[in-house]
């Protein structure tokens, strides 16, 4: 399967960062890359290489799940970067 | 009805001109959201908001296991429509909480759960009573907060109060460290709470499930608990009045419409009515309102209604399209989704004639043979005699499946049941939950042997209270969904369900205050509800049925709902 890339910004809060990877891997995907850029004032950025571990998952039902976490401004992405599969990075 | 006790009753402390600390602050902060009872079970990390609570105006009802708390907090939720509110202490009371909060995560129900936390300053230390609840209930929250300050508390009061109504409504879990809750606060940070608005409807969107609406010959109206929670059912009612859709519903969307109406099919899934599946199975057109596609109702995915379009309404965006793709997904208010479709009397009569037909041939038949009480035919007989402000509150397993099929529901709030979690023990914490949330209605508890016993000390609760629960036990001495499964997919091999060493139940009730009697002899029915009901205290009716019993029809594990069992073959 392939790593897309999501973009997610969101506020900062406790547990915030978490909460997000926690229910990527909930919903059926492996995070195979995290990167957490120093955030500006008031918000963060996420990017993060997901890798759905079936072939039944839509990434843009993914993207609506993350979205309506308390916090999460936008979510975007989802373009798949196959040259990540096999190892990925970390940020 | 006794009266209830309250921490009122307790007197005030001397009134003192001190800053509030963060558990007043938390007090006064619940009284501004309405909050008036509030469920719990103190100790340790939460001594200070228990200290708060005389002289408070909150009614706190002590229960004797924070599941408890957090069960009667959800049906009070489920009763008002406000949200419920729990309280445990940090470490074990906290992780106690954690079913029931995962209970209200899973059927959408505004919850407020409030746990005690170690002092901040020895958090991450492994301290006495330390757990990370925070963490531990991220899978099962709309949101939670970690106060570190107090004086953020009156805005994270209301902000969890706001993010656990609107929208898809949820559980919110505030942790409160115990130095937070002590220290003193003069001027706490002003509220400032922006109110969640849910977007109107798209007219794209709504004109596409027109005319979806207007081209189907064999649409089936598909109710979700969501309609409830969306407090979208008189649009909906009104919808299908001119409509006329033959309509279905999943186990949380009972009630919406009248069980008894002649729009109405039944509950669809795994024990769903036949006439439910046939019609879903068979359709050209689903409009799905505020259900989720939950694998119980739909059966095997790939076989569910397979020439089926799919119009589907829904708030949460994130359902749209999560397991069946919608031709038209309309999201939004649902109450407003409801409204704005408009689709005049659709021209079905041949496939409402049929949905009547299917109905006529397959009427359950009450009369079971043998000589023991027959528990659909009993719930059947008890609904219809309680009447129209009867409300069930039920455990889980074979009774909770009965009470979907036979009781008569007049409205959504009269069916309290854990669905998505399936959580053995709600019933009588849901029981006391409902009761007092609606105190003139016939509040029962429907529970199993199995159930009760996960909850059982909470008949301490209805004594202590005087909380006039009636409670409908069905013994069967044998977990029996279980051993129903075991009979029919796992060759009779029974394992671990043989509960034949359980205490006498009417001893048990009566140890703990309650009136309770035992009947097992079909003839005793009617005058058993009638003792049931015309108790005015708290009573227990302990049925003895056979316990080879089993719930029909039945949808095999992962097969389609068109492969329904009416019968063992």
């Amino acid at each position: 399967m392939n790593t897309q890339i999501l973009h997610i910004e969101f506020e900062p809060a406790e547990g915030a960062v978490l909460r997000l990877i926690g229910l990527v891997e909930r919903r059926g995907y492996d995070v195979r890359s995290i990167n957490l850029p120093i955030s500006s004032e008031g918000r963060m950025n996420l990017d993060l290489g997901v890798c759905a571990r079936d072939n039944n998952r839509d990434i843009g039902v993914l993207r609506r799940q993350i979205h309506r976490l308390i916090g999460v401004r936008r979510v975007l992405g989802g373009m798949e970067q196959t040259e990540l599969c096999n190892g990925g990075q970390n940020g | 009805m006794t009266a209830i006790p309250n921490t009122l009753q307790t007197e005030a402390p001397a009134q003192n001109t001190l800053a509030p600390t963060g558990a007043e602050l938390v007090v006064s902060a619940l009284r501004d959201q309405g909050v008036d009872m509030v469920f719990g079970y103190p100790g340790g990390a939460i001594m200070p908001l228990y200290d708060a609570l005389p002289g408070s105006g909150l009614k706190h009802i002590l229960v004797r296991h924070e599941q408890a708390a957090a069960f009667a907090a959800d049906a009070y939720a489920r009763a008002t429509g406000r949200a419920g509110v729990c309280f445990a202490t940090s470490g074990p009371g906290a992780t106690n909480l954690l079913t029931g909060i995962a209970n209200a995560y899973m059927d959408s129900v505004p919850l407020i759960a409030i746990t005690g936390q170690v002092p901040t300053s020895v958090l991450g230390t492994d301290a006495f009573q330390e757990i990370d609840i925070f963490g531990m209930a991220l899978p099962v929250v709309k949101h939670s907060f970690l106060v570190r300050n107090a004086e953020d508390i009156p805005q994270v009061i209301a902000e969890a109060f706001e993010i656990a109504t609107s929208g898809r409504p949820g559980p919110v879990l505030i942790d409160l460290p115990k130095d937070v809750a002590q220290s003193r606060m003069p001027k706490p940070r002003a509220v400032s709470v922006a109110k969640t608005v849910l977007r109107a409807p798209d007219p794209v969107a709504i004109a596409e499930a027109e005319t979806l609406l207007k081209r189907a010959k064999r649409p089936v109206l598909y109710i979700g608990g969501g309609v409830v929670k969306a407090g979208a059912g008189d649009a909906l009612r009104r919808f299908n009045m001119l409509a006329g859709i033959p309509a279905v519903s999943t186990l949380t969307g009972l009630g919406v419409l009248r069980t008894d109406s002649d729009d109405f099919y039944g509950m669809l899934g795994m024990h769903g009515s036949k006439e439910a599946n046939i019609l879903v199975q068979e359709s050209d057109l689903l409009l799905v309102c505020g259900a989720r596609f939950d694998d119980r109702a739909t059966g095997k995915l790939d076989g569910f209604a397979p020439g089926a379009k799919v119009i589907h309404l829904d708030c949460d965006p994130a359902e749209i399209g999560k397991l069946r793709d919608a031709d038209a997904g309309v999201q939004g208010d649902l109450k407003a989704s409801l409204e704005a479709l408009s689709v005049g009397i659709l021209d079905i009569s041949p496939w409402r004639a049929k949905a009547q037909d299917l109905k006529k041939r397959h009427k359950f038949n009450y009369n079971a043979p043998g000589a023991g009480i027959f528990a659909p035919a009993f719930l059947d007989e008890l609904s219809r005699t309680a009447g129209d402000n009867f409300v069930a509150t039920c455990d889980v397993g074979q009774h909770q499946m009965w009470v979907a099929q036979h009781c008569r529901f007049s409205r959504p709030e009269a069916h309290l049941t854990s669905g998505g979690l399936g959580a053995m023990g709600y019933g009588i914490p849901a029981g006391i939950g409902a009761k007092l949330a609606r105190p003139d209605d016939c509040v029962v508890t429907i529970t199993g042997d199995g159930s009760i016993m996960m909850n059982i000390q909470e008949l301490a609760t209805i004594r202590r209270y005087g909380v006039p629960l009636k409670i409908v036990l069905f013994d069967n001495s044998t977990l029996g969904l279980v051993r129903q499964w075991q009979e029919l997919f796992f060759d009779g091999n029974y394992s671990e369900v043989d509960l034949y060493d359980n205490p006498d139940f009417a001893d048990v009730a009566r140890a703990f205050g309650v009136e309770a009697f035992t009947v097992s002899r079909r003839e005793q029915t009617s005058a058993a509800i009638e003792r049931l009901l015309r108790t005015n205290g708290p009573v227990l009716a302990h049925v003895r049925i056979d316990p080879r019993e089993n719930v029909w029809p039945l949808v095999p594990p992962g097969k389609s709902n068109a492969e329904m069992m009416e019968r063992k073959s």
